[in-house]
């Protein structure tokens, strides 16, 4: 009997087999499943709440002045996407103590007080300042809490905040009052400008008077308002690059879960489809199949196969909940998607024959493939993007030679810019996760004729 | 005039295994007829099971010759040679979440069988193991008697003319047992050879037409259970005292 039918029926059991055991298929399919969708949510929540824009950061607020112009001034900070400002205007008010007690207890990272005759546009010297108790280590709480206030504040000011500050710089600078007031004329005209972005009463009429955007475009970018005054500070030229066909809804975060978790789910549940090759040594079968009249290596090859189905099974059941999850545009190009999957498939199956056939016994496969898949999933830049680590340059090579990284490339590639099998970087991927496969299934085959196949 | 050798099925001649520098069989040599049950009596250690592991090709380090059926013999190196061979190993060597109509399917299936030659073949050994009423059911349903019986079954599946079994009672009950001695004194009676390899003497007793019985290696006599009890002068004495005699040891507490 040749090697393929032997490989063949060899799967065919095996597959009987998984789709039996209910245990193995809640691991196959439910865990990565829960995984996209948990990762999904998560990487939507902290980087902006599915608009793709900043994080949110809470912070809490203490109005002691509470007059008109502070309670705006709450108003104005309640309706900066960036923060999320606590306690909530029907809760009971809280006091200095309660928030400095809550920073303390680490109940919260960042708590204001807005003392008694506070005023934002009083610039005098002995003027009471708004007060920030804060956790140090919290930096990026800190960063994204300073621009929301920026902006809320340069906002609630109509622009003469920056003139202000200008204007307290040029004195402590050595410029005369008159001096000074020469300057102010061109900076009341910028003030106008700042007022005219950060209004958001004056951005309500300008968005009435132009056509309405379609559904796909509805995506509110916090940043707006702060980019467009920045820019117009900045000589800078903006040149916005997309791709004309991905889809207004997609984000770069649920994109990049859903490749993520794809990638390294598909790398537990292969390794664990191989494994059963030292399961049925474990048990005597394997004894068995290698005292019939059948290729010792078709044994291999079964077992690859099978992880194959499985694989391609697995995957099309996740992108399709990713797709309705998500809405991430998966199935724009079947062929660069179809090809992409196939590639993953053989590489981290080829991975899952080596860990078998190297291992000595099932547990000792298990730990070895946990520390493995861990590791190439978080440099490879399945958790989360690689954009946000500073990795060591030792680390930053290792990462772009694992072969997650390169299922990653080629996934995001896919669903984030949209690219499809004719690009160089697509094929780069593609080339570097087939040289992974070859390797490692090489590999398995050395192993298995070592541990399997001698006396 | 022919000698026994010259009709025998399996013929094993000077077979010797080195394992780790010790050799676990030490230039055995033994022939079995054909249609008959031969019993390696021994205790754990003795080089049964190596002895099984050489004859059914799992091992392939060894030394001397093996012929079946007059032809030379090396089921390590020829895959066909194994066509003609059945084994049925000590652990319970089937699918658990597999039925016992498809675990018998997918030896069936790997021993070259298809249409409907597999599934008479499938209707048989089900027949003969008793297990008709329960074929279309999970095997991890099965009791521990049940799974015994369609491990013996999956090693005769392709109806091979040799069939061997190391140790296949261990753990096993006494009503199970005796429920496998009369399948296997079935298939004797229809003309299935049994290479069998036990450290229990009265199966061997039981069951085997000859007996060799090994000790650290060697076969150090071959018989009937009555001719090594004469040869060993003790005619009136069962194999266990046979056993003390030969090699100054219990079975037990070799």
């Amino acid at each position: 009997m040749n090697t393929l039918r032997c490989a063949w029926l060899l799967a065919k059991k095996d597959l009987r087999c998984y789709f039996r055991d209910r245990g193995a298929m809640a691991v196959g399919f439910l865990v990565p499943i829960a995984l996209v969708t948990v990762f999904g949510w998560i990487m939507t929540a902290i980087s902006g709440g599915g608009g793709g824009g900043m994080p949110q950061a809470t912070l809490y607020v203490v109005d002691e002045a509470a007059s008109d112009e502070t309670r705006a001034f709450v108003e104005r900070l309640r309706k900066s996407n960036m923060l999320k400002i606590e306690p909530k205007p029907t809760a009971k008010p809280l006091t200095r103590a309660d928030v400095e007690k809550k920073v303390a207890d680490g109940d919260t990272s960042h708590a204001l007080v807005i003392p008694s005759g506070f005023a934002i546009t009083n610039t005098a010297t002995d003027a009471p300042k708004l007060i920030m108790f804060r956790d140090p280590g919290r930096k990026m709480e800190q960063q994204i809490i300073q621009i929301g206030l920026f902006q809320s504040a340069l906002a609630e000011s109509n622009g003469t905040l920056w003139w202000n500050g200008l204007r307290k710089s040029l004195v402590e600078a050595g410029l005369t009052n008159e001096e000074v007031a020469q300057i102010q004329v061109p900076a009341n005209s910028m003030t106008d400008l700042i007022g005219q972005f950060l209004d958001t009463e004056n951005d309500k009429k300008l968005e009435a008077s132009e056509p309405k955007p379609t559904p796909d475009s509805e995506i509110e970018d916090p940043m707006a308002g702060m980019m467009s005054f920045m820019l117009n500070m900045v000589p800078l030229d903006d040149k916005p690059i997309e791709p004309p066909s991905r889809p207004r809804r997609v984000t770069y975060q649920a994109a990049q879960s859903v490749a993520g978790m794809t990638v390294m789910s598909l790398l537990f549940a292969l390794t664990g489809c191989a494994s059963v090759l030292l399961a049925e040594r474990e048990k005597g079968t394997l004894r068995r199949l290698f005292a019939m009249s059948i290729p010792r290596e078709s044994v291999l090859f079964g077992k690859l196969l099978f992880a194959v189905i499985i694989g391609i099974i697995q995957v099309s059941i996740l992108f399709v909940y990713g797709e309705l999850m998500f809405k991430v545009g998966l199935f724009r190009d079947p062929l660069t998607l179809s090809v992409l999957v196939i590639s993953w498939v053989a590489a981290a199956s080829s991975f899952g024959m080596l860990i078998a056939s190297a291992s000595r016994s099932s547990t000792q496969g298990d730990g070895l493939a946990q520390v493995v898949i861990l590791v190439m999933a978080a440099l490879g830049g399945c958790w989360f993007p690689l954009q946000m680590m500073k990795l060591p340059v030792i680390l930053d090579i290792a990462s772009k030679s694992m072969m997650t990284y390169w299922a990653m490339s080629g996934f995001q590639g896919m669903l984030w810019n949209q690219l499809d099998l004719t690009n160089s970087k697509m094929q780069i991927a593609l080339a570097w996760q087939w040289g992974w496969a070859l390797v490692l299934m090489s590999l398995a085959i050395y192993f298995f004729r070592r541990n399997y196949c001698r006396d | 005039m022919t000698s026994m050798s010259d009709k025998a099925l399996l013929d094993v001649r000077a077979l010797a295994y080195d394992y780790h520098g010790k050799l676990a069989v030490d230039h055995i040599n033994f022939s079995i007829q054909p249609g008959e049950f031969f019993g390696l009596l021994g205790p754990n250690g003795a080089g049964k099971s190596t002895t099984i592991a050489c004859v059914s090709g799992l091992l392939s380090r060894f030394r001397g010759d093996m012929l079946f059926a007059g032809r030379p013999f090396s089921p390590s190196k020829n895959l066909s040679d194994r066509q003609h061979i059945g084994i049925v190993p000590q652990d319970l060597a089937i699918y658990e979440h597999l039925t016992a109509r498809e675990n018998l399917q997918t030896f069936g299936g790997l021993f070259g069988l298809g249409g409907k030659k597999l599934q008479q073949a499938i209707d048989r050994q089900l027949e003969i193991a008793g297990l008709t009423d329960r074929a279309k059911d999970l095997v991890k349903t099965y009791s521990g008697g049940m799974k015994r019986r369609l491990n013996l079954a999956c090693g005769l599946i392709h109806q091979p003319q040799l069939v061997l079994l190391d140790e296949p009672t261990v753990g096993v009950d006494p009503q199970s047992r005796n429920h496998l001695f009369e399948s296997l004194k079935q298939i004797q009676a229809e003309g299935t050879t049994i290479l069998y390899t036990t450290h229990y003497m009265e199966e061997a007793e039981r069951l085997c037409d000859r007996i060799g019985i090994m000790h650290g290696g060697k076969i150090i006599a071959i018989g009937s259970a009555k001719q090594l009890a004469i040869e060993s002068g003790l005619p009136n004495s069962n194999l266990e005292e046979v056993f003390l005699k030969l090699t100054g040891r219990s079975l037990q507490d070799s």
